[in-house]
């Protein structure tokens, strides 16, 4: 059972936007300038899955002195990180199915 | 009479037009560095209250990054950066370590407040507590509206 964060109506944008193209890496201010969500959204997402395994981060590659500016950090799906979150959405989506087929069945059993 | 002055209102509409772009160009500027301190102050306040390292040098590198980037939007950073500021705040008041800062902080106020009303005088004093609490009930009501609303029950 997965708590009602864990796939808040932002969350699922955000992965619905980087499963769109699972090879890419992404940065989380850019993730949510793109997908146009909460830094901080994005910051506990990143979090989160990055405990459970799904994605992975590595630093920019960049010299920051010639750039003048410090390394991003870098994330991107682990190498079965995207399949684990498709399982996941479909879980969810399944769930959510089921609860409004449950909403519309027009003979179910009502308490007491 | 007529052609003067509309050549006198074109000039004048242009050379207010020249002063216009003149001063919204140093006011931009001047905006611009003040956004983007801002911006810094709340990020470095957000990743002080982090209790994770890791995530407080994340922030610092990111939001750093992004304001040297010359395409960045200041007051969408700005935005960002006050977002990231209030999670922290969140994430401070559901973290175990505090309530023990805030209840010594809480002791020295009152030892202060005790002070306070024996060197002014009970009804100076009472006046000073009285402001105090205004102060303190509109800091709450503050806190209160800045929550999101409560889920409704069916």
């Amino acid at each position: 059972m997965s708590s009602g964060k864990e796939f808040s109506p932002q969350r699922m944008a955000l992965l619905a936007h980087m499963l769109g193209d699972p090879a890419q890496q992404w940065f989380a201010l850019g993730l949510a300038e793109t997908v146009g969500v909460r830094s901080s959204t994005v910051y506990d997402a990143l979090k989160a899955w990055t405990v459970k395994g799904w994605i992975e981060f590595g630093w920019e590659d960049i010299d920051p002195e010639v750039e003048g500016r410090p390394r991003r950090k870098l994330y991107r799906f682990s190498s079965d990180g995207a399949a684990m979150a498709r399982t996941a959405l479909d879980s969810h989506q399944q769930t959510l199915e089921r609860a409004i087929r449950g909403q519309f069945q027009p003979n179910r059993p009502r308490l007491a | 009479m007529s052609t003067m002055l509309a050549i006198g209102g074109a000039v004048v509409v242009v050379v207010l037009w020249c002063l216009l772009a003149a001063v919204s160009g140093v006011l931009g500027d001047e905006l611009k560095g003040w956004i983007a301190w801002a911006t810094r102050r709340l990020v470095e306040r957000a990743a002080a209250r982090t209790t994770d390292p890791d995530h407080a040098r994340d922030l610092r590198a990111d939001f750093e990054a992004a304001l040297q980037s010359p395409d960045h939007r200041p007051i969408w950073l700005l935005c960002q950066s006050t977002f990231v500021y209030r999670a922290s705040a969140r994430t401070q008041r559901g973290n175990t370590r505090f309530p023990a800062v805030a209840f010594f902080l809480r002791a020295i106020l009152g030892l202060n407040l005790f002070v306070l009303v024996f060197y002014l005088g009970f009804v100076r004093g009472l006046l000073v507590l009285a402001a105090l609490t205004i102060i303190y009930a509109w800091g709450a009501i503050l806190r209160e509206l800045s929550k999101p609303p409560r889920r409704q029950r069916p």
